[in-house]
């Protein structure tokens, strides 16, 4: 045989040897992750000139290739990010879910039913010490579980922000893992040598970088890949870009790629997944607990703040909110209750304070009014400071300090003043001049008013300067330009209001009380007619106040005599009732069918007694009765947290006043804290199942509810995404095996097919050297 | 059957086999390339091919013998001793032909032989390498399980 026939066979046999090298490669890799299935490329080798003939060279064994498919690498690449996104915002958001301990009742919905129904059980029997411990330790408990969620929250908040650092270091150990095997692959290449191997352990760093982070790889014709994440470059041509995870401290987390100051924002991978759980979904949910939290502190604390406890008074409150010098001047009286730093929204409105005289349970009510436009903590003070028998002050803390005097106390309750005509204008024993009508009234500068008094007579000449606007006189005005004056106090004269009508009366009272408006220019002004003279009574009318009012909204009602005469006596003498909105609600029969002293029924649950005595529609006798339904419609009490059950402001320091919590007796039960009052609590069950306008009128269970739900369908969402994100990886990984993977029984069937080939061929081999030799033996 | 008519037959029969024998080469150049390649199809292509030629060679057998036997009356000599070399000698220069022809066959024959070893070899390596990769990947428990059929040549090329 020739040397060109021994080479070509040489060349077959090295070739075929080679084939089956690649076989035996690609089966023992056929587990090896991401490797991709090899070919023997071969090809005819050069024909060769011996002789004047042309004689074939036999086969070449080329190169090794890999069946790769580049698209699919990138697709595979593109959901393996999306997939790991989903997968660890669902491990984080589940982490989350089984903190709150729901469904199952160890959750925060449990304990606000076992809050709730502490308040329940309490409202039967107000005055249990033991059911009032009760409602402290409900209370405590509901407050440990936002506080322990919020602490929870913010840890896990923490804890998925150190997660995101520990992966960073796994992206950049396979960024530079990226770089080493761009470095071995582009040399390998260089020389000439297919670097198979290498590139496939290369698509296995890129699928592991991809699963971190959402990345865009290009490669360059020396086989370099360079590798890019959220628009930084990760790995260039020779070397990684580090990425740093920055964590802030409230939890949150940057992320930044070395050489850049800007932070990288992420799409998918695991990275994108971690931060959107520790940026959106944990701080959404301490959003939604601190939501809850804060109303249920400020619904809470405007039911109690009105409440009594178990005294039925108090001697001293001091605020849980400061207010806080907005303006930096140095002064807090000075800042508007809108500006003033307050944690809860207080508005225009008005809030009642009840007075009493502990020695007699006499009791004054007044009315403190909020213009959030313009009132300032100073004026709260002031308008607290004039109450009789009350003091307020701002203590060191700038919290707000309210104190009794001596032998006082007040509150802040709906109550009806049981004895509203303090000043007997309604046939009271003083002598009593109204007017007519309410104010204002039009004087002019220097206008006069001309009294006869027990001292004489004297003219009081009225200056605009005491006057905001001396043509749109107030009654209230009015009475302090009299009280101030020193004729009217020499005569024993007083100025009062009641319903915004002035009152001129004497001080001392009985049949021999006397004084005469004698004339002046006011008195068209003021309805009065001059020579007109008006007597005390020996005979005051006592008028109590009794029922409950059961009016939804704050209204007042003036009692308005229509004709003279005496209660019970005389024949037809009635008494209109007026409400605030000067409408009629009913007439009041106290002619001589009425027995003094006897209930009448007036409207919505408010009743009324009247004594014997004379009372005069000719001297526009009047009496007003306050009717509360809220006692504070401004919110400034539960605001600025005067008699709170509440304090804090969110989840993370809701509490129960510390002083409540030392004594369950300062819990309040109802308006007067007398025993069976449960009004208090009854008023904070409702809010219960109340429609809570800061909770989007949802109730406090609702909102929870929907909390809990919306954790579980984010969840499910989540999940449902992850499934078919997880069928479309399957898929492309299904594919990409069919294009680059080891099937090892499709190649097993293969060598067992060439194995019964080459049993048949050796056959055909034996015959044909058989029919051969016959034939060279023929020849 | 004179012996002008005879000739042309055993002429013919000749040329047939020298057509066979150069088919026989070229499949099994395309058995070698595809054995080398891994190319199974092809390769069970060309035995499918193999199984047919080598089927016509009984009837192309079958009629030389005839042939032979046929001249062996005519020249009254025992047909064994009947080779294309005596017959052409026999003929002198009316064999000319048919010497050309014999010559030919004699080197395609021998072109054959000489192929059919190195297939031989060829085959009986990749044989060996295929039966210790099926072997370690079924494992020794179905190291016995493939069929063992066939016998092959010892190289000699």
């Amino acid at each position: 045989m020739t040397s060109i026939g021994l080479n070509s066979g040489l060349k077959a046999l090295l070739a075929s040897q080679a084939t089956l090298d690649v076989i035996g490669h690609n089966l023992s890799n056929a587990n090896t992750p991401g490797y991709s299935r090899q070919r023997l490329e071969l090809s005819a080798a050069p024909t060769l000139h011996r002789r004047g003939l042309l004689m074939g060279g036999g086969v070449n064994a080329d190169v090794i290739t890999r069946t790769t498919d580049a698209l699919l690498q990138m697709r595979t690449v593109g959901q393996i990010s999306s997939l790991s996104r989903l997968g660890a915002s669902i491990g984080g958001m589940t982490e989350v879910q089984a903190l709150l301990g729901e469904p199952g009742g160890f959750g925060l919905g449990g304990g606000l039913n076992e809050f709730f129904g502490a308040i329940a059980e309490l409202s039967t029997s107000t005055e249990d010490l033991v059911l009032r411990t009760g409602v402290v330790q409900m209370t405590t408990a509901l407050t440990t579980q936002f506080n322990q969620l919020a602490t929870t929250m913010r840890s896990l908040r923490f804890d998925t922000a150190n997660q995101v650092g520990i992966q960073v270091k796994q992206v950049n150990a396979l960024s530079e893992q990226l770089v080493r095997l761009n470095l071995e692959i582009s040399q390998t290449e260089a020389a000439g040598m297919p670097a198979n191997d290498l590139r496939d352990q290369r698509d296995e760093a890129i699928r592991n970088l991809a699963g971190y982070v959402d990345i865009n790889y290009h490669e360059d014709d020396n086989g370099v890949i360079r590798v890019t994440a959220g628009g930084r470059l990760l790995v260039g041509g020779n070397r990684s870009f580090d990425m740093s995870a920055s964590v802030h401290e409230d939890g949150s987390v940057e992320l930044f790629v070395e050489g850049s100051p800007v932070a990288v924002s992420l799409a998918q991978g695991k990275l994108a997944g971690l931060i959107s759980v520790g940026e959106n979904f944990i701080p959404g949910l301490q959003t939604n607990f601190d939501e809850l939290a804060h109303n249920l502190i400020f619904e809470m604390n405007r039911v109690h703040s009105t409440g009594t406890p178990t005294a039925g008074h108090f001697q001293t409150l001091t605020s849980t909110y400061p207010v806080v010098d907005g303006d930096l001047d140095g002064d807090l009286t000075d800042e508007l209750i809108s500006a003033a730093g307050l944690p809860f929204d207080v508005q225009s409105g008005e809030f009642f304070v009840n007075v009493t005289r502990l020695d007699t349970g006499s009791m004054a009510t007044s009315k403190v009014t909020i213009d959030i436009a313009t009132s300032t903590v100073g004026d709260v003070l002031t308008s607290l400071n004039e109450i009789s028998g009350l003091n307020a002050n701002l203590n060191s803390f700038g919290r707000l300090q309210v104190f009794a005097d001596a032998g006082f106390g007040f509150d802040f309750a709906p109550k009806l003043d049981p004895s509203p005509d303090k000043s007997g204008s309604l046939g009271g024993g003083e002598a009593s001049l109204g007017t007519a009508a309410r104010g204002p009234y039009t004087l002019a500068d220097g206008a006069t008013l001309d009294i006869t008094g027990p001292s004489g007579t004297f003219s009081i000449t009225f200056d605009e300067a005491d006057f905001e606007d001396v043509s749109q006189a107030t009654a209230d005005e009015i009475a302090a330009v009299l009280n101030a004056n020193a004729d009217v106090q020499a005569n024993g004269l007083r100025a009062v209001v009641v319903d915004d009508r002035l009152y001129v009366q004497t001080a001392a009272t009985g049949a021999t009380a006397s004084f005469s408006v004698d004339g002046g220019t006011a008195l068209p002004a003021l309805g009065w007619v001059g020579g007109t003279t008006v007597d005390g009574h020996d005979s005051a009318v006592d008028i109590e106040i009794g029922g409950k009012y059961t009016g939804s909204l704050n209204d007042h009602f003036v009692f308005i005599p229509k004709s003279d005469g005496i209660i019970g006596t005389t024949p037809n003498l009635e008494v209109d009732v007026f409400n605030a909105n000067n409408q009629l609600v009913a007439t009041l029969d106290l002619g001589d069918s009425y027995q003094p002293g006897t209930e009448i029924d007036v409207y919505e649950g408010i009743t009324v007694r009247f004594g014997f005595g004379t009372i005069s529609a000719t001297n526009n006798d009047s009496a007003r009765v306050e009717a509360i339904a809220d006692s504070d419609t401004s919110d400034l009490l539960a605001g600025i947290g005067l008699n709170s059950l509440f304090v804090g402001t969110g989840a993370a320091d809701i509490a129960i006043r510390s002083d409540l919590e030392d004594d369950p007796e300062l819990i309040a039960a109802g308006a007067s804290g007398a025993s069976g009052d449960n009004q208090t609590l009854l008023d904070m069950m409702e809010l219960q199942h109340q429609e809570i306008g800061g909770l989007s009128d949802e109730t406090f269970g609702d909102f929870y509810g929907d909390l809990i739900s919306d954790v579980g369908f984010e969840i499910s969402t989540a999940d449902a995404s992850r499934n078919v994100e997880e069928y479309l990886l399957q898929n492309l990984e299904q594919r990409r095996e069919e294009a680059s993977g080891v099937n090892v029984d499709e190649e097993m069937v293969n060598m067992i097919r060439f194995e019964q080939s080459f049993a048949a061929a050796s056959r055909y081999i034996q015959v044909l050297n058989d029919l051969s030799d016959d034939l060279l033996s023929l020849i | 059957m004179n012996l002008e008519s005879l000739l042309k037959h055993l002429e013919a029969n000749v040329s047939e086999e020298i057509a066979t024998k150069h088919k026989v080469l070229l499949n099994i150049e395309a058995q070698e390339s595809s054995v080398t390649s891994q190319e199974l199809d092809s390769f069970e292509q060309q035995l499918e091919e193999m199984n047919g030629i080598l089927a016509a060679d009984t009837s192309r057998s079958s009629r030389r013998a005839r042939l032979l036997d046929e001249l062996s009356e005519l020249w009254k000599v025992p047909a064994d001793a009947l080779t294309l070399g005596a017959i052409v000698r026999r003929l002198g220069p009316e064999g000319a032909r048919l010497e050309e022809l014999r010559s030919e066959l004699r080197g395609v024959v021998a072109d054959v032989l000489r192929r059919n070893r190195r297939l031989s070899s060829l085959i009986g390596m990749h044989r060996r390498l295929n039966r210790d990769i099926v072997n370690t990947v079924l494992g020794a428990e179905e190291k016995d399980g493939l069929p063992s059929s066939g016998a092959l040549l010892d190289a000699e090329a």
